[in-house]
């Protein structure tokens, strides 16, 4: 079926035919069949049989009762709380068995308050807090009587909010569209950058995440948070890029997708299409090189 | 929130998080496991199944591939086990031949058109009868990639994905399945 001639035997029409309803033909085998069933009487009813069973099936859809789904719903909130509730660690469980009933909770509460108050009145000052072990020291100095100073890093969480044309808040997502660690958090910022594609900066970060980041998740966001710009060069160029140089066939497929349907595209693709119907595994993605090769008017190889 | 948020809130045990998330995509599942099992109890139990793995596991999930394929994924290895677990039993899920003739265990499950016309409700009856006889014959693969891909819309690409396999594999499983389909339900297909 990869290999499509305009003029099609009744087979290789038939086994187009039982796809034609899931709208999984591309345009040029849709064509086909089209044209074929015109002229042959036994395809047509073939046609004609497959519509009507699938009209057939179409009205066997089962349709869960709500009744059925909230029932599902009820269970599964029992049994995630038995879950949560055995994971939980001895002293929690210790701890949450000592449950107030929601009456009692204000008064134990003002009671906490009030040994809270009292007991600051009577305990010495608090010694500043303790330093977390798992800072990084960078040196250390021996003092006299047994002092000692330290130098360290120190990493604390802070958040911050403002809106997205904030420079800070740009920079903020610019650096954590390039975490390495996390690639969550790099399709979590690709999200929220993609509203601003037309700076400069943002389509650097989101072509970078496109060409060079290993996660296939963050690719396509950025796949995706680019198509609105195919009139850029370089996003074209990193399209093109990414057809020819991505192991996902799927950011491979909505790459050459892309491409054939932007005509300054087109212009720049044909030795690229050339070398996909040579090399490429994926058959879709050849049929796609095809069909825009022969659209171009342009040799299906090179020579 | 939007989804990338929820699935990290409820990687950090958030179960408010959680159960947004459920809600998300709960009915779909039931909807799958419901057309694929014809039974509401399977359907059931694959929601119960299915939500729970997500639960235990999604600390595991790394954004690699969309959530939905990921879920779908344990959905639909749920059901190829149930399916599979039916043809070494034999099962005949949906019919169940009794002394008035078959009865359709789904005609206790809410329909979806309700119909007053006793003739044309006695012809819906042996057709669905019809129907889930020819699933039955279907292998579990070729009738969970139909039955996505018909009563779920989901594209083959994604089916694929789900499913661990190509495009072109799942492609040919459904051509193999209405095939089956076609030639099962016979004079009920007009040409």
């Amino acid at each position: 079926m990869n290999d499509m001639a305009m003029k099609l035997n009744c087979e290789t029409a038939r086994e187009l035919l039982e796809l034609q309803p899931y709208g999984e033909l591309t345009f040029d085998q849709e064509e086909a069949v089209d044209q074929h069933v015109e002229t042959c009487a036994a395809c047509a009813a073939e046609k004609r049989q497959i519509e009507s069973m699938h009209a057939m099936l179409d009205r066997q859809s089962i349709e869960p009762s709500y009744e059925l789904l909230a029932q599902c719903r009820q269970n599964l909130r029992r049994s995630v709380a038995v879950i949560a509730g055995d994971d939980r660690p001895a002293w929690r469980r210790w701890i949450d068995s000592f449950t107030l009933s929601n009456f009692a909770k204000p008064a134990f509460a003002m009671g906490l308050l009030a040994a809270g108050f009292f007991g600051a009145r009577l305990m010495p000052p608090a010694e500043p807090a303790a330093v977390p072990v798992a800072r990084n020291v960078r040196f250390i100095e021996p003092g006299t009587n047994g002092a000692v100073r330290i130098g360290y890093d120190e990493v604390r969480q802070r958040s911050t909010e403002g809106r997205i044309d904030d420079r800070g808040i740009q920079d903020l997502l610019l650096a954590a569209a390039a975490n390495p660690d996390d690639p969550g958090l790099r399709v979590d910022s690709v999200e929220v950058l993609k509203s601003r594609v037309e700076l400069e900066d943002v389509r650097g970060a989101l072509i970078r995440a496109l060409e060079a980041d290993t996660n296939e998740g963050v690719r396509l966001k950025a796949l995706e948070a680019l198509k609105p710009y195919l009139g850029e060069r370089d996003v074209r160029a990193a399209l093109t890029r990414s057809l020819v140089a991505d192991q996902s066939p799927v950011i491979r497929t909505q790459a050459i997708d892309l491409l054939v349907s932007s005509r300054p595209a087109q212009q720049e693709l044909t030795g690229v299409l050339q070398d996909l119907m040579r090399r490429e595994q994926n058959a879709y993605i050849r049929q796609k090189s095809q069909t825009a090769l022969r659209a171009m008017k342009a040799s299906l190889e090179t020579f | 929130m939007d989804e990338a948020s929820l699935i990290r809130a409820a990687q950090r045990g958030d179960q408010d998080a959680f159960a947004a998330l459920v809600q998300t995509h709960d009915q779909a599942v039931l909807r799958i496991a419901m057309n694929l099992l014809r039974s509401p109890e399977d359907a059931r139990d694959v929601y119960q199944d299915a939500f729970l793995r997500v639960f235990r596991n999604l600390h595991t999930f790394r954004f690699d591939c969309s959530f939905t394929t990921w879920l779908y994924r344990i959905v639909t290895n749920i059901c190829l086990d149930k399916l599979r677990k039916r043809k070494v039993r034999r099962e005949e899920p949906p019919v169940v031949a009794t002394a008035e003739g078959d009865f359709d265990a789904l005609e206790a499950v809410e329909e979806v058109r309700a119909d007053n016309n006793p003739q044309r409700k006695l012809l819906t009856g042996e057709l669905r009868t019809r129907i889930g006889r020819a699933l039955s014959e279907l292998t579990p693969r070729e009738r969970l990639v139909f039955e996505m891909r018909h009563y779920q819309g989901l594209r083959l690409r994604a089916i694929g994905e789900s499913l661990g396999t190509t495009e072109e594999a799942t492609k040919n499983c459904l051509f193999r399945a209405t095939q089956k389909m076609r030639s099962a339900l016979g004079d009920y297909v007009q040409g």
